[in-house]
């Protein structure tokens, strides 16, 4: 499975890369408000990726994780994980990991029942530095399963793919009225 | 042993009449091109650069100790950064920031190279002065400059840099990306550019001053340890500074001019930046590659002023000298092949990163060797307990319980979990700030009789050593447990999620030890100041120690000797000889009047 984690001033943001397992091709010129991860509608790899804020997780399986960053250099820092990599703008970095053990089984094994996994900024990256994290949930294949099916896609899936190009590039392209969904 | 001691009367009348100059208040105290004078010049700016720095890490140590809590206090000294005696965020991101730069810079390179090795050098090799008197008070006035602007850069309305201090862009180069990347930042720039000046004038100064200015005899293995280590110092910063100096410039013109060499595919403040094509790790790599070198600038001399020490007040000669100089240039060599393991989670190749692995461990055997040589000094000797000995000691104990962390930071599968937490933060302000200090006030406390004529406190140098140590350990030690439990260094407050709880609560006893390590400097201080002046009249070799220096007249003197400069017979380190008279022979001695001592070979 590959996720995309987009870090950016202050907050984290996680993309799924769908059914084909494909992350669809972004560009930091096509950010907008609707498009906070600048993905391009235009590759066919994006018409399936999901954009989440709280990670899940399916534990026991392979994880590939490739870093993004639109701003400054961020540090995806899973601390139970054991696993950290930078997010550097202009750049991606990767790695992948197995999670062992669920959220619920860390509860009862830390004996805390508010346990939660997170994900945290260890790069210095401004003023709000200490309050970027997201949560992260590892669940049975099943659990993750219904959760993810419940998240919504990055564009609607029945819009036609060169309409919303030309919208991202705004004033010259047709006026089109994609229903994107996004965060969110 | 009395062949050295010649007629001072006699002697300082003819030095009168060789240099017939005369001081104005200018040329003596401000613009001075006496070495001794640069030197104390350099220590005192250094000891004021401490305490603004020290006040920096205490102000932001009450924030981590107690989130929760208003000091008023805090108001008082950063006023509207603190307002209601509550740290701006942002202005604690300035604090760290600053405290980093000044104490590894101001203090620990310029404070720490600049007093000693422009105080020893000459008086060590046998010289009348730096083979380039000038250029050394260059040296001095850039560093001072340098400490103007940095101190300026707080006063400004943004706030001063606080992108951490090794300063990585994009942070560092968007003013967008926090308000002290902005006229604060180039402050910050202008204030390291010359810093580099000033250490690039000094070095070359202290390298040609060893090679060509030592006295008949001084030949390179009887020169004391001290001098190898400012001469190997030297020349790293030489090879290493310009690099910064490249990084800097780099940065400026991505700041100022709108190049792209750090700098690509940024978004932010909702519009798209122009960048494109450079890379923010080509930063880290210029950075590092004087990063990792400066660790070692400012670790070798004070290991070279401890082997002085430790070698004097042992009254044995030092285990291994020839070990000791060989250890010091491998660590030198090593320290260019190493700055990787700075960066083992930007994405670097693992194949690289176990490579960069294999060159930072192999830095354990020589470091281990110098651990072994102090404790082999140290073995079965009269040790001589004044204070400068028990920091030369201090120093060896953090050296050792640093230098372990230092394996396990060095070993990429491990960093990937420990980079960036507190467990780094207590590595190396163990390792290298609190050996590196250590060294520095096993310097003040041994060479103040032969900077200022006096001898320091010695009640008060016993409290303040052990206050000192206790202190840091109890603020280092346990940040090794809150890094491990996963805290991120150059966090405003742990509050972002309960599994910090833990770490808040050792962070209380972190900053109370931190407190009460900033009351001792205090002592310092006093100790200090008050000795200058009113300290018990040093005599002219109060730690019956060899080296040359303590050959020289206690007041100073143009050209430190009077009439001809000594000439040296033997290496610096016959403490302890069996057969002979004194329990330490001066260099000056020759061979020919110690036949009962004399190993063979020695005649």
């Amino acid at each position: 499975m590959i996720i995309e984690v987009y870090g950016k001033q202050f907050d984290w943001t996680a993309r799924f890369g769908g059914e084909d397992n494909l992350l669809g091709k972004s560009n930091f010129k096509l950010i907008t408000d609707q498009n906070p991860l600048g993905v391009d509608s235009l590759d066919s790899g994006s018409k399936d990726d999901k954009i989440v804020n709280e990670l899940h997780l399916p534990v026991n399986s392979k994880i590939i994780f490739k870093f993004h960053s639109r701003d400054v250099i961020h540090s995806a820092y899973f601390p139970h994980l054991r696993a950290q990599m930078n997010c550097v703008p202009g750049m991606t970095t990767e790695f992948y990991v197995e999670p062992t053990i669920t959220t619920d089984s860390m509860r009862l094994i830390t004996n805390n029942p508010k346990f939660e996994y997170v994900l945290l900024c260890n790069k210095v990256c401004g003023v709000a530095h200490f309050n970027m994290k997201m949560n992260l949930v590892i669940e049975s294949p099943e659990a993750f399963r219904r959760w993810y099916k419940k998240q919504q896609y990055v564009f609607s899936r029945e819009v036609a793919l060169p309409a919303i190009t030309d919208s991202v590039k705004t004033a010259e392209g047709p006026k089109t009225t994609v229903k994107v969904l996004s965060k969110l | 042993m009395s062949t050295h001691s010649p007629d001072h009367a006699v002697h300082v009348q003819e030095a009168h009449d060789h240099h017939d100059h005369h001081d104005t208040f200018w040329t003596k105290y401000i613009f001075s091109q006496d070495h001794k004078m640069i030197s104390k010049q350099f220590l005192v700016t250094a000891i004021v650069m401490a305490f603004v720095a020290m006040i920096m890490s205490l102000i932001f140590r009450l924030q981590l100790g107690w989130p929760d809590q208003k000091f008023p206090i805090i108001e008082k000294l950063i006023g509207h950064w603190g307002k209601g005696g509550k740290l701006d965020p942002s202005f604690y991101l300035a604090l760290v920031t600053i405290h980093g730069t000044i104490m590894v810079f101001f203090v620990l390179t310029g404070g720490l190279s600049g007093t000693f090795s422009n105080l020893l050098i000459p008086f060590q090799v046998g010289a009348r002065d730096m083979a380039s008197g000038f250029l050394n008070m260059l040296s001095y006035w850039f560093f001072f400059g340098s400490c103007a602007v940095m101190t300026a850069s707080l006063f400004v309305e943004m706030g001063p840099a606080s992108g951490g201090w090794t300063i990585y862009p994009p942070l560092s180069a968007l003013p967008q990306a926090i308000p002290g990347s902005g006229l604060g930042m180039t402050l910050w720039l202008i204030s390291m550019v010359l810093f580099i000046g000033s250490a690039l004038l000094g070095g070359i100064n202290y390298v040609v001053t060893i090679i060509n200015l030592r006295t008949k005899g001084m030949s390179m293995t009887r020169l004391p340890l001290t001098i190898w280590a400012f001469l190997i110092t030297a020349i790293l910063g030489i090879l290493s500074f310009p690099v910064l100096f490249a990084a800097a410039l780099l940065l400026l013109f991505d700041r100022s001019f709108g190049t792209s060499f750090f700098l690509s595919d940024i978004f932010i403040n909702g519009a798209p930046l122009h960048y494109s094509g450079g890379s923010p790790i080509l930063f880290q790599h210029l950075f590092w590659f004087l990063g990792h070198p400066e660790v070692y600038i400012v670790l070798l001399p004070a290991l070279g002023l401890a082997s002085e020490v430790i070698s004097t007040q042992s009254r044995k000669p030092i285990f291994g000298y020839k070990a000791m100089i060989g250890s010091m240039l491998v660590i030198a060599f090593l320290s260019f092949v190493v700055w990787g393991h700075h960066m083992f989670i930007t994405g670097m190749n693992p194949f690289l990163g176990s490579v960069f692995v294999f060159t930072t461990l192999l830095v354990a055997i020589p470091s281990a060797v110098k651990v072994f040589n102090y404790l082999a000094t140290l073995w079965k000797a009269n040790i001589v307990l004044s204070p400068a000995m028990l920091f030369a000691v201090g120093l060896v104990s953090f050296f050792i319980s640093g230098g372990l962390t230092g394996i396990i930071l060095g070993d990429s599968a491990l960093d990937i979990n420990l980079h960036d937490t507190y467990f780094v933060v207590a590595h190396f302000h163990i390792v290298m700030g609190s050996s590196a200090i250590f060294g520095m006030f096993a310097g003040i406390y041994h060479w103040f009789p032969r900077m200022f004529g006096r001898m320091m406190d010695k009640r008060l140098g016993y409290l303040h050593f052990w206050l000192t140590i206790l202190s840091v350990y109890g603020t280092f030690f346990p940040m090794h447990f809150i890094g491990l439990s996963g805290a991120p260094r150059r966090y405003y407050a742990f509050t972002s999620y309960e599994g910090f709880d833990a770490a808040i609560n050792i962070n209380v006893i972190v900053s109370v030890f931190a407190i009460l390590g900033g009351l001792a400097q205090l002592i310092f201080a006093f100790n200090f100041f008050y000795s200058m002046y009113r300290g018990k009249k040093a005599s002219q070799n109060p730690w019956k120690s060899n080296t040359i220096e303590w050959t020289a007249p206690v007041e100073h003197l143009h050209g430190n000797w009077p009439g001809e400069i000594p000439t040296v017979y033997r290496w610096p380190y016959d403490y302890g000889k069996p057969g002979s008279e004194d329990d330490f022979i001066p260099q000056t001695t020759p061979f020919s009047e110690t036949k009962n001592s004399n190993l063979e070979g020695e005649s």
